[in-house]
């Protein structure tokens, strides 16, 4: 194992990381709030990497497609809220597992039938495609744009959580969120804000993800759905922080499985970072989290 | 122990309906149907009594499990390799280890092997799952799914991969479905009344009440997700040797939401919620699945509608959560209905 | 084994907000404990750490000499803890009768002695009721039959008057004497009611800003100038006067200070 190679699978693992952790942090916000995972939290990708495929096929710039993308993401996020879980709000907790989850397979059906069911290109302007190479390491441009952008999203989320009116009440709102969701109308919004922020952290996650993967099928959305919520699971108690730490260890399980395993063993990759997040779960079932606590109304 | 009677009684009462039920269909298929039409119909009784052994799971913990398909497949693969001749099994699995490839096994024991491995996955599985917090349950679940159908789908060497299991011996008659219908709805219908069934119940009605009077969480979840498993294996392999022939792809998202909605829409809380459910989202399938292929009545075209039946099938849950969340039947056993409840209480329910 | 059910120096902060500072408190068995103390004030938050729903950051809790600090409430419950709570946490969907029989523990055949529960609480009639489906006032005594179906040593009670009447309090107040006698448990009662603890109680202990402001008999700690000063302003007054049990005249000149 050179130096070369070393740094080499340590950026790699930072750039697909960044990925995983914004997704993560993009569920984690509405679990914080709501106590309740969304089923339907993969359609966001999906949503947006598809307006995206539309705008570059119809000639629009990545540059200029890609904050639409976002929006188509966020209003994807917004929908689900509204279809599953707003109608749901006295129902028991599991009610809107199968919601979410019906509103994800619904968009899948719909996006096969109104637009199809193969692959859909998108080509990225040059100047992504180029590798900057330094001292024998490959530093593709993409790469380096995903973990700016990431790293930059998180960044500005934290400055909204701390700073403005709207975060303190979301992390007020975390803090009890039994309460919460039996609430009025002033919970309402506070719920509807947190699902747009969720939007907007998967959207353009979504955006690093199509520009990376290239191509969008109707079921697109099923593994950044797993990614994020193995690394909530991993973070623990919808902990924003853990949820971030649990999509770079993720990240640096997959990449770091992949340069060990041996060849025939590369495809399992998934199956086994999946089985290594259940040994930690055994020995740790929190997650990163620090103490599990019930909070009581 | 801590029984009781009542429970006991409704648990019978319901018992003596579904199986009133079931046999009517045994029947039914042993004395009308032909060859491939009986097939469907004991494929529908066995697909029945996996949804059962799910709503051991999810009814009474509240806890939405996508993996159940996961000990589904494995119970399958499990019995379906015990079963295979060491022939049949060299061509198209030969890194199966010797004692299990050279067993030619008879329904019992492949029904049995079936049930150890799912045992020893589903305690392995489960220790972690008890302890995590509710919320989070289904996700890992889902994480199991994807798992262990990626395990399945990749070992070819002892499963055949993508292409499956084939040519698996037939074992299974009308009467053993029946037998495993039976069974599992028994034991469901006994755990759902017994004091394990009823503190996972109250567990899921209210988690941190239930722990501040003692009531072992952890360990109720637990029970309840291992009798859950070995009734899917029960089932699953018997599922097998009827199928004869599987892939990977039957383990996953397309049985997995069927199967859940089949729960979701004839009510959580109850056996025969269970049962409903399967009844109507299957004579819903089959009736949307003719139109699939497009349909001409008189001069009105419907044209193809690919995947119709999922859709359909997931507007139905979404109407069915905003209006009743609890499903069809909710909580409510068909052996609620005695006649001594029905003279005092009448017929509200 | 020693008895007693002992709170020593517990201090639990939630962000910053101290909700709980030293604050130390002894049940006996049989013993009636009132605690009191305005909305915000930690009895509440006590309750919880004593059931082991929350950890306290300093402090010990001991059961029977037990020391129980920090273990899950499923494990202080088995030690002899029971509790009611604040916003009714029945099972719903589940019968009167099953929510009973969920928790009880002892010996005997559970159909008798959910039945002896229910009687007891003179709910009988509506035992194969949802539990989600009843008035308050029953959700609450049917709460409270649960919570002694542990046959609990300590049992702690938050709020069980809340939204009753007088008749069906006074009714509450014969129940938990019963009780008290009968099974010889040691009762924490966090009520706002102050006719029900003052007849009640042995003892009382007043919290506020979740610190200890008075302890000891009734009659003294109620006409304490700091609890009264400490508590509701018009209301509690009103109550004070109206009950007219040996209040001294410089309480009732006692500025109204009017915290919630």
């Amino acid at each position: 194992m050179t130096a070369q190679l070393l740094i080499q699978q340590l950026f790699n693992a930072l750039s697909i990381g960044s990925i995983y952790a914004l997704l993560a942090l993009g569920l984690a916000v509405v679990f914080s709030v709501l106590g309740l995972l969304n089923f339907a939290y993969g359609e966001i990708i999906t949503a947006t990497a598809y307006t995206m495929v539309l705008l570059v096929s119809l000639g629009v710039p990545l540059l200029a497609a890609a904050p639409v993308g976002v929006i188509a993401g966020i209003l994807m996020s917004v929908f689900t809220e509204f279809v599953a879980f707003r109608p749901l709000r006295k129902a028991p907790a599991y009610a809107v597992v199968f919601s979410s989850f019906a509103v994800s397979l619904l968009v899948q059906s719909f996006i096969r039938n109104v637009v199809s069911p193969r692959p859909q290109g998108l080509v990225v302007p040059a100047w992504l495609d180029q590798v900057i190479t330094v001292g024998g390491v490959r530093f593709p441009a993409l790469s380096i744009v995903t973990i700016v952008i990431a790293v930059l999203s998180m960044l500005a989320l934290t400055a909204l959580l701390q700073k403005s009116r709207h975060g303190l009440a979301m992390r007020a709102a975390a803090e009890d969120f039994e309460t919460t969701r039996l609430m009025g109308a002033k919970a309402g919004r506070l719920i509807l804000l947190a699902f747009a922020v969720s939007g907007t952290l998967a959207g353009i996650a979504g955006v690093l993800w199509i520009a990376k993967i290239g191509s969008a099928t109707p079921d697109m959305g099923f593994n950044p759905l797993l990614i994020a919520f193995v690394a909530v699971v991993l973070g623990g108690m919808g902990s924003l922080r853990g949820a971030v730490l649990g999509g770079f260890a993720l990240a640096f399980v997959e990449v770091g499985l992949q340069v060990f395993l041996p060849r025939d063993f590369v495809p399992y990759v998934q199956a086994i970072s999946l089985f290594v997040v259940i040994i930690v779960l055994y020995v740790r079932p929190q997650g990163f989290a620090r103490r599990v606590e019930e909070r009581v109304a | 122990m801590n029984w009781s009677s009542r429970r006991l009684k409704e648990a019978a009462r319901t018992f003596l309906v579904l199986a009133i039920v079931f046999v009517s269909v045994a029947i039914v298929i042993e004395v009308l149907l032909g060859r491939s039409d009986s097939r469907i119909a004991t494929e529908f009784m066995l697909v029945t009594s996996m949804v059962i052994a799910i709503q051991v799971y999810v009814g009474n913990s509240g806890l939405v499990s996508f993996g159940h398909i996961a000990f589904f497949a494995i119970a399958a693969y499990a019995a379906g390799l015990a079963a295979l001749p060491p022939e049949r099994l060299a061509s198209i699995a030969p890194d199966v280890p010797a004692w299990l490839a050279n067993m030619e096994a008879s329904l019992p024991v492949a029904v049995g092997i079936a049930i150890v491995a799912v045992i020893i996955f589903a305690a392995f599985t489960g220790v972690p799952f008890a302890r995590m917090k509710a919320s989070v349950v289904s996700a890992a679940t889902l994480a199991l799914l994807v798992l262990v159908h990626s395990v399945i789908n990749l070992w070819s060497g002892i499963t055949h991969g993508p292409l499956g299991l084939v040519n698996v011996p037939d074992l299974v008659n009308t009467w053993v479905v029946l037998g495993t219908c039976l069974i599992i709805t028994a034991a469901a219908l006994l755990y759902r009344a017994s004091p394990w069934g009823l503190r996972l119940q109250a567990v899921r009605e209210d988690e941190v009440a239930a722990a501040a009077l003692g009531i072992p969480v952890a360990r109720m979840r637990f029970a309840g997700w291992m009798v859950s498993a070995v009734l899917m294996a029960l089932g699953g392999s018997v599922w097998a040797l009827n199928a004869m022939a599987f892939a990977p792809a039957q383990f996953y998202f397309t049985d997995t939401f069927a199967m859940l909605s089949m729960l979701v829409i004839g009510g959580l809380g109850s056996v025969t919620g269970a049962v409903l459910g399967a009844v109507i989202v299957t004579v819903l399938s089959e009736v949307l699945r003719n139109l699939e292929g497009g349909l001409a009545i008189g001069s009105f075209e419907i044209p193809e509608l690919p995947g119709i039946v999922q859709m359909a099938t997931a507007v139905l849950i979404l109407l069915i959560l905003i209006w009743r969340p609890g499903g069809l039947l909710g909580n409510t056993e068909a052996g609620a209905f005695s006649f001594g409840n029905l003279r005092t209480k009448g017929w509200r329910r | 084994m020693s008895g007693g059910l002992v709170v020593d120096s517990v201090t639990k902060t939630f962000a910053g907000l101290t909700a709980l500072g030293d604050v130390s408190i002894a049940l006996a068995p049989g013993e009636i404990l009132g605690l009191m103390g305005p909305n915000g004030s930690g009895k509440s938050t006590l309750v919880n750490v004593i059931s082991g729903v929350l950890t306290p950051d300093r402090g010990r809790v001991i059961v029977d000499g037990k020391e129980v600090t920090g273990h899950s409430s499923y494990t202080i419950a088995r030690a002899g803890v029971s509790r009611s709570f604040q916003t009714v946490r029945l099972f719903r969907a589940l019968s009167v009768r099953d929510n009973i029989a969920a928790v009880v523990r002892g010996a005997g055949k559970i159909d008798s002695q959910v039945d002896e529960l229910l009687e007891r609480l003179r709910i009988s009639h509506l035992a194969d009721e949802k539990a989600g489906s009843l008035a308050y006032g029953l959700q609450r005594r049917v709460e409270i039959a649960r919570a002694l179906a542990t046959h609990p040593r300590y049992l702690l009670l938050d709020e069980p008057a809340a939204g009753l009447n007088d008749v069906e309090s006074d009714d509450l107040e014969g129940i938990i004497r019963q009780v008290v006698e009968e099974f010889g448990c040691g009762v924490l009662i966090i009520d706002h009611d102050i006719r029900l603890i003052t007849r009640l109680c042995h003892r009382l202990h007043v919290l506020s800003g979740g610190r200890t402001l008075a302890e000891g008999d009734p009659q003294i700690v109620r006409t304490n100038p700091d609890v009264v000063r400490a508590y509701l302003g018009e209301k509690a007054a009103a109550e004070l006067t109206k009950g007219n049990q040996g209040v001294k005249p410089e309480a009732q000149d006692s500025p109204i200070a009017g915290t919630e």
